[in-house]
C-alpha cells in the first residue's frame, strides 16, 4: 500500500497508506487530515482539498485536468505545486509521496 | 455557561454545524442525532459516481467516527425525534427517551416528493436520496435492460447518465414544458436536451404520465396519450420538500420550510435551523429562498455555529452548485432570473450564460467551461461583498 506523508503549516506530520486507485483525499479524510475540507465530495467542484505538491513529486503526478487547473486558480494562495487531493488517485508510483497542507481552504 | 447544542439530522449540514461549533471554541455538550444509521455522508456522488462504483457507506462517510469523538460530538444514529417540548426545551426521542437541550439546530433535510400513482408503490419503483436507496437501486441493476426515469431534475439527470452508460437504455420525463424549469434557463435546458439526446437518451418534454403498470412489479409506465412505455426499472425524481414536519409540529414559523434569519434562527431564540429544510432572505436573490445543495447547507451551518457561539453572522453569499452528466460539467451561481439581460459568452468551454442586471453580473451558467465559471463566481463574490459592505452601517 502506498505511503503518504502530509506535512501541515505547522510542520506536525501524518503519515497514512491507501490503496491503489484510492483518491489521495479520501486517504487524507480516513487519516483525520482536518485541513482537507473536501465539500463536494471529490467531484472537483469546490476546491477544498487544495494541498501543495513537494518538490520531486510534482513531474510525477499525472498533470491537471482543466477543471482542476481552474479551480486551482481559486483557491487561497495558489502555487506552480497546488494540486487536489481529490484527483490525485494512489499509485505504488506515489509510494513515499509527500504532500504539504495549506494553514486553511478559506 | 456551557450550553449543551443537540442537532437533529445528521446530514451535511448537521454535522457542519457540530464541527463549527468545535472550531469557535463552544465547551458545551453537542449532540448529533440523525434516523439514519450511516455516519454522515456525501450524498452528491450517489447520482454521480454511485451507480458505476461500488462505493461504501464508509467511503461516503465526511469524516471518521475517530475524528468525530475527538471533537466530543456526541454521535445518536438510528435514532428518531418524536417531537420538541419547547418549553422545557427536550427533545422527545423514539423508544420514549428524552434529550434535553440549550440551543437546538434543525437540519432535517427534504423528502423527496412522492408520486400520487397507480403502481408507485412497486418494487422496483425507486427513488434515490438516501444511501439506502443506493443499495436498493444498485441491486435493481442487474435485472435492468430498460429504465424510466420519472422527473427531469438534476438527480434524474445524472443517473441518466449513469444508467446510459451502465449500458441501460433510458427515458427520461418530465412534466413541464422543459428540463430543469425552474433551476435553470431556457438555454441551458435547451442545451442538454440536446446534449442527452445525442448521448442516447430518449427525453421528452411536457408528459402527462397516466400510472405504472404491473402486478408484482412494474413493467411499463403508461402515458396519458396511451402509449406504454416497457421498464424494468421506474425512478421517481421529481423534486423534494423541506422536512419541517417537526418545526411546524412545535409550532415554529414555517412557510414550506423552516423560516430562519441570517443566523439561521427560527422564531425560537433557542432554536436554529440549517439546510435544506429551510428558508431564509437573500439580499441578491430575494425573499423566503429555498436552496437544496450542499453549498448552502454548509454556508448556513457556518452561520448557525456563530449565532450560537454569540458571533456575528457571517455575510451572505453567492449560492452555487454543480452537477455531472455523462460528460458534462455544469456549473451554476447565483440565481437567474426572466429579469436579467443574458449575454452568450463565446470561445470558452461548451456553454456559458452570464445574467446582468443593472450592470451587475447575478448568475452565470456553463458546461464544460471551469475557468470561465469561476471568473464569473469570483466576480459575484467581489460584487456581493461590496453589497455587503455597503449595508454595514457608518
Amino acid at each position: 500500500m502506498p505511503r503518504i506523508t502530509f506535512v501541515a503549516a505547522d510542520g506536525s506530520t501524518t503519515e497514512a497508506t491507501g490503496d491503489v486507485g484510492q483518491s489521495v483525499m479520501s486517504v487524507a479524510v480516513n487519516a483525520g487530515i482536518e485541513v482537507i475540507l473536501a465539500e463536494c465530495g471529490g467531484a472537483c467542484a469546490c476546491g477544498t482539498c487544495h494541498c501543495y505538491v513537494e518538490p520531486g513529486w510534482l513531474q510525477r503526478l499525472a498533470p491537471p485536468s482543466d477543471s482542476e487547473a481552474a479551480m486551482i486558480e481559486c483557491v487561497i494562495d495558489p502555487r506552480p505545486e497546488s494540486r487536489l487531493t481529490c484527483q490525485l488517485r494512489l499509485s505504488d508510483e506515489l509510494d513515499g509521496l509527500v504532500l504539504h497542507l495549506p494553514a486553511a481552504q478559506y | 455557561m456551557a450550553m449543551h447544542v443537540a442537532i437533529v439530522g445528521s446530514g451535511q449540514a448537521g454535522l457542519q454545524v457540530a464541527l463549527s461549533l468545535r472550531e469557535l471554541g463552544h465547551a458545551g455538550g453537542v449532540t448529533l442525532v440523525g434516523n439514519e444509521a450511516h455516519l454522515p455522508y456525501h450524498r452528491p456522488p450517489m447520482s454521480k459516481r454511485g451507480l458505476a462504483e461500488p462505493i461504501g457507506a464508509d467511503e461516503l462517510a465526511i469524516r471518521t467516527r475517530d475524528f468525530i469523538a475527538q471533537r466530543t460530538i456526541a454521535l445518536r444514529l438510528g435514532v428518531e425525534v418524536a417531537g420538541i417540548d419547547r418549553q422545557a426545551q427536550r427533545l422527545r426521542l423514539g423508544e420514549g427517551e428524552r434529550l434535553d437541550y440549550d440551543r437546538l439546530v434543525l437540519a432535517t433535510g427534504s423528502v423527496p416528493r412522492r408520486l400520487q400513482l397507480a403502481g408507485a408503490h412497486l418494487p422496483n419503483v425507486v427513488s434515490l436520496k438516501d444511501y439506502a436507496d443506493l443499495v436498493r437501486l444498485r441491486g435493481l441493476l442487474a435485472e435492468t435492460r430498460r429504465a424510466v426515469l420519472i422527473g427531469g431534475g438534476f438527480v434524474g439527470l445524472e443517473l441518466a447518465g449513469s444508467l446510459t452508460r451502465a449500458g441501460v437504455a433510458v427515458t427520461v420525463l418530465e412534466a413541464a414544458p422543459r428540463l430543469l424549469a425552474r433551476a435553470a434557463s431556457a438555454d441551458l435546458s435547451a442545451y442538454l436536451e440536446t446534449a442527452h439526446r445525442a448521448r442516447g437518451v430518449d427525453l421528452r418534454c411536457g408528459v402527462s404520465i397516466a400510472s405504472i403498470a404491473g402486478e408484482a412489479r412494474a413493467t411499463a409506465v403508461l402515458l396519458s396519450s396511451g402509449e406504454a412505455l416497457p421498464a424494468d426499472l421506474v425512478i421517481v425524481g421529481v423534486g423534494a420538500d423541506a422536512n419541517d414536519q417537526l418545526a411546524r409540529s412545535a409550532g415554529l414559523a414555517t412557510d414550506r420550510g423552516i423560516l430562519v434569519d441570517a443566523a439561521g434562527r427560527t422564531s425560537d431564540p433557542a432554536i436554529f435551523a440549517a439546510g435544506d429544510c429551510t428558508r431564509f432572505d437573500h439580499p441578491l436573490y430575494g425573499p423566503a429562498l429555498r436552496l437544496e445543495s450542499v453549498n448552502n447547507a454548509l454556508e448556513q451551518a457556518r452561520a448557525v455555529a456563530a449565532g450560537i457561539a454569540g458571533q456575528p453572522a457571517p455575510d451572505a453569499t453567492i449560492p452555487w452548485f454543480w452537477s455531472d452528466q455523462f460528460d458534462l460539467k455544469i456549473q451554476l451561481a447565483g440565481i437567474a432570473s426572466p429579469l436579467d439581460r443574458i449575454e452568450t459568452v463565446h470561445g470558452e468551454g461548451d456553454f456559458v450564460r452570464h445574467f446582468v442586471r443593472d450592470g451587475v453580473l447575478r448568475a452565470v451558467e456553463a458546461v464544460n467551461a471551469p475557468r470561465a465559471f469561476m471568473q464569473a463566481r469570483r466576480r459575484m463574490a467581489g460584487e456581493m461583498a461590496s453589497l455587503n459592505h455597503m449595508k454595514e452601517p457608518a
